[in-house]
């Protein structure tokens, strides 16, 4: 028997309800909301804490659903933050700055290092202190980090050198393409010794000594999502700091944690190194939820070495924009 | 276990068995470790040879990646003379890399085994444009790309040929061109050179590069094979770990970072530094750099600038050794012990007679004669003991049957002895009542014989109612001729004392007896005395005797010296007589010179002076009987534990007071 007509707009309505409460019930699980955390470099031990934060539940302790994302080196994370590919980004000051739009609107939730950790490597010999000599001579910089700022302090000191953009700095420098590379403390220094390098034969020199004061390690998100959520990311600072103690007290996990995010990225591992990095982290990540914010003056020096064209008028104006937390940072968490 | 002891084939397989265990121990310890050191120098020298061979055979191999990429930045090169600019150049040397290129890889594919995996030609960038073009090679064929959009001036495959205008070897990645593979990768600048300038005026205006696997190396150090168990390890000029056998070190760490984590870094790196900066050689190593008890490292140097190492842990060697060392010990214990189970066995059979032999003398120190000698008919130690033995036993069985024919001899002999002692004793007048309470005197007498039978001699009897007869002998020697003697002549003395009161005619009958037939030529001293007990006189005859003494009422002795002639039996001859009256209360004392003569211990005389001393003590003068007590006491005393050394005879007479 052929169906009616009535029949036909039962069927009908009876699949409009179906379909209303499918997308009904859709809307009311979206309510959880699941966020991106871009890290600061390729997997490495200087992302240890968050990959702890992740593997021993610290965000979802604190009811985060948080998906940690790796930048390539097509796209960093900072142009991740842009394109709205994540939420929260690990970078430095002026690796943002250097990537920021008209009215793109940050806010700067805390800082993990305690002061600047560039520093200069060279093997030319018998320069010590004198920094100036590295003029015309060929100056690695990280490729990675896109460091005009760096490059400008230089040439601020009046160091003129010939830089060359550098994956690994260091590598060009040991085979003879540099004379001097741009590195972090905690990173490519530490690395020397694992190529049978003594820090011994090279001149160091710590560029926070030489009145650099750029932060390094800092956790971005827009002023949107800090007004909208602004508990959510209280609770990512706080489960981030805990991931970082985690990583400390239990390094032997957090290396697990390191080598398990290698392999899925096929970046190559080494304990040793890793193990070395992340002894050397242990010393300069803030380890208290009152992670602090970036001063007036630190952004100023950025803002001044990135060439911003309003400086310093609008980089103070900008300061007060993206930094609406101010010097108080974030207020401490208790679970 | 302690009769063990005493068993000679005991003894001698211990001492054996201490002598081969003691020779196998010095002998087979030197052996082994001669053996070790001469394994181990051996292995070194092994290991130097086998990985300058294999790194000879990867400088042939990187020689052809070299020559590989020079030609081909060579050929780039060849394309761009001229005095056109810069941009043209550019683009010259693109379009050449990439003919090229295509025709270099033309049929190259790593199913046969080509070790590389991408062919490229990264261009200086023009305009801040990126171009270059890369010829992967697959497990089938080989495909040309031509990227635009990679930034690819950042990569020290590109920096480093660029900035130091020299052909470099990279440090090892992973590739993730298809399967994720362990590879390195060999730059070459390429030179535009302008026709009408200087050689030194060149330009760059790009780098040619060639990507390798690195497993296609590793089969050559698999070649490398000492005893099976080797750890070779590749590592580049800083260290890099190129090939090992634990694949997460591969690329990813160095040898500098694994020293990190032992417990000496220091020791390790400076290990490290000295094997990276040698040709070749063998090192030992303080400490443990690799995680692994890797010790010894035989190392050489390839061209290149990477260092083959074949790492050993110290106990690596006795591991390989031991389980020889386990089988030799087990098959010398083996040969030892059949060696020892085969010489028991001949100790057993060589002492086995001497075994027998044994059981024969304890069964002949039982006093069984009867027993079976073992056979043996070598003529060696034991066959000629075993002979001597037999010889010696028959010996015994015929000295035994002498003794006991003598035995029974003397046993007679014995008998016949105490039959004449028997007869001696009868000889000697008994104490009857008439001499033991006889009112009118006191007599005692002591005999005691040096051998069963004596020859001494004494007697006493009544001729009447008042006349007393005394007589002492003795005869020379001793025992049964001197008894004999003895016998004789007291039958003598008592049958012709009968028919003759005179005690001189008496003697001299009795010497003339004696005399005759003495074809032994034995004699007798002999005393004889007449009393008269109503008046005390004796009349008597010293024929040779002792002289007698009296000893008087106040203790005073008195010696009767008068010797009348020889002993009887040597001489025809006649004796006389002499007279002395004796007081009631004068002890006559009569003795053999058993008494005086007697020897102690010390081999002294009794002599005449303790003879009188005892004569003169206060109990010698109280009757006949205490006078031989004290005599006898004295001789006792002075004897002491001394044998008797002939015979002695004493007799004592005193009247008693009326």
């Amino acid at each position: 028997m052929l169906p009616t007509k009535k029949w036909h707009i039962l069927s009908c309505l009876q699949y409009i309800v179906f379909i209303f409460c499918f997308c009904f019930s859709l809307t009311v699980s979206g309510k959880e909301v699941k966020w991106r955390l871009g890290l600061k470099d390729i997997a490495q031990a200087e992302n240890a804490g968050f990959y702890m934060a992740d593997a021993t539940g610290a965000f979802k302790q604190l009811g985060l659903q948080v998906q940690l994302i790796h930048p390539t080196w097509e796209q960093s994370s900072e142009e991740m933050l842009f394109e709205g590919k994540v939420d929260f980004a690990m970078t430095s000051l002026d690796s943002i700055l250097s990537r920021i739009r008209n009215h793109e609107e940050l806010v700067i939730l805390a800082q993990f290092t305690t002061k600047s950790p560039h520093v200069l490597i060279t093997s030319i010999k018998g320069i010590e202190t004198q920094i100036y000599k590295l003029n015309g001579k060929k100056l690695a910089t990280a490729a990675s980090r896109h460091r005009p700022g760096i490059v400008n302090f230089l040439k601020q000191l009046g160091v003129k050198a010939q830089y060359i953009k550098a994956r690994q700095g260091y590598m060009a420098m040991l085979h003879g393409a540099a004379e001097a590379t741009e590195a972090l403390s905690y990173k490519e220094l530490e690395l020397l010794p694992f190529y049978g390098k003594d820090v011994k034969d090279y001149s160091v020199f710590p560029l926070h000594e030489y009145g650099l004061i750029m932060p390094e390690y800092v956790l971005y998100t827009k002023l949107s999502v800090w007004k909208q959520y602004p508990s959510d990311c209280k609770k990512l600072l706080a489960a981030s700091v805990e991931g970082w103690k985690r990583s400390f007290e239990h390094p032997a996990a957090a290396l697990i944690r390191i080598q398990n995010a290698c392999i899925q990225n096929k970046i190559p591992f080494s304990y040793a190194q890793q193990k070395a990095q992340l002894q050397v982290l242990s010393k300069i990540i803030v380890q208290s939820p009152q992670a602090s914010g970036i001063g007036l003056e630190a952004f100023q020096q950025t803002a001044r070495l990135m060439e911003w064209r309003l400086m310093p008028e609008r980089s103070s104006q900008l300061y007060h924009t993206l930094v609406p937390l101010g010097k108080q940072g974030i207020p401490p968490y208790s679970r | 276990m302690g009769s063990y002891r005493h068993n000679i084939a005991f003894r001698l397989n211990a001492w054996i068995i201490g002598v081969l265990a003691i020779t196998v121990f010095i002998v087979g310890g030197s052996l082994v470790l001669i053996w070790a050191r001469m394994a181990q120098k051996t292995i070194q020298t092994e290991g130097i040879t086998q990985t300058e061979k294999t790194a000879r055979s990867i400088d042939q191999e990187c020689y052809f990646i070299q020559t590989l990429a020079e030609s081909i930045a060579n050929s780039i090169s060849r394309e761009c003379v001229g005095n056109e600019s810069s941009t043209h150049k550019l683009n010259e040397s693109f379009l050449a890399a990439r003919t090229i290129l295509a025709a270099a890889s033309a049929g190259m594919t790593n199913a046969n085994e080509a070790p590389i995996q991408v062919l490229g030609f990264m261009m200086v960038p023009q305009d801040g444009k990126y171009r270059e073009i890369l010829t992967i090679t697959n497990d089938k064929e080989s495909e040309i790309q031509e990227k635009r959009n990679f930034d690819y001036t950042t990569l020290t495959t590109y920096l480093v040929p660029l900035h130091t205008g020299k052909p470099f070897w990279g440090s090892a990645f992973t590739s993730q061109t298809g399967k994720p593979t362990p590879s390195i990768a060999y730059s070459v600048p390429v030179y535009a050179t302008c026709s009408n300038s200087k050689k030194n005026q060149q330009s760059i205006v790009g780098v040619v590069f060639v990507q390798i696997s690195l497993i296609n190396l590793q089969k050559k150090l698999k070649n490398i094979d000492i005893w099976g168990t080797d750890l070779p390890c590749l590592m580049n000029e800083f260290g890099q770990i190129l090939l090992h056998k634990r694949k997460q070190w591969m690329v990813n760490e160095t040898v500098f970072s694994l020293a990190a984590l032992t417990d000496h870094p220091n020791e390790a790196r400076e290990a490290f530094t000295t094997i990276l900066s040698k040709s070749s050689g063998h090192t030992t190593l303080d400490v443990s750099p690799l995680l692994e008890d890797e010790r010894i490292v035989m190392h050489s140097r390839c061209a290149n600038g990477w260092v083959i190492a074949i790492m050993h842990p110290p106990n690596w060697l006795m591991e390989q050794i031991l389980p020889i060392f386990i089988v030799g010990t087990i098959l010398t214990l083996l040969i030892a012990g059949m060696i020892v189970f085969i010489i028991s066995l001949l100790i057993r059979k060589m002492t086995r007679p001497l075994v027998k032999l044994t059981k024969a003398v304890k069964t002949l120190e039982e006093g069984n004669f009867e027993i079976e000698l073992p056979e043996y008919d070598r003529d060696d130690e034991i066959g000629q003991l075993t002979s001597s033995f037999g010889s010696m036993r028959l010996a015994l069985i015929d000295q035994f049957e002498n003794i006991k024919a003598t035995t029974a001899e003397q046993e007679r002999s014995q008998g016949e002895l105490k039959a004449a002692m028997r007869i001696q004793h009868d000889l000697l007048p008994r104490f009857t009542p008439t001499f033991s309470k006889n009112p009118l005197f006191y007599i005692d007498a002591y005999l005691q014989v040096a051998r069963g039978v004596g020859g001494d001699l004494y007697d006493f009897f009544m001729i009447d109612e008042y006349t007393l007869v005394l007589s002492i002998g003795d005869v020379a020697g001793k025992g049964v001729p001197a008894s004999i003697f003895m016998g004789v002549t007291q039958t003598l003395h008592r049958s012709l004392s009968r028919t003759e009161s005179n005690p001189a005619i008496l003697v001299s009958h009795m010497n003339q007896h004696l005399e005759r037939n003495n074809e032994t030529m034995m004699f007798v001293t002999y005393f004889y005395a007449v009393i008269d007990l109503r008046t005390g006189l004796m009349t008597y005859t010293n024929a040779g005797h002792n002289k007698p003494w009296i000893r008087h009422a106040d203790g005073s002795l008195e010696c009767l010296n008068i010797v009348h002639g020889p002993p009887l039996g040597i001489a025809l001859g006649n004796y006389e007589c002499s007279t002395i009256t004796l007081l009631p209360q004068d002890i006559l004392f009569l003795y053999t010179d058993g008494v005086t003569e007697s020897f102690n211990s010390e081999e002294e005389l009794f002599g005449d002076d303790r003879l009188i001393q005892s004569l003169q003590t206060p109990d010698a003068g109280k009757t006949p009987s205490t006078c031989i007590c004290s005599v006898c006491d004295a001789l006792r005393d002075f004897v002491g534990s001394a044998d008797q050394s002939d015979d002695i005879a004493m007799l004592a007479f005193s009247l008693k007071q009326q």
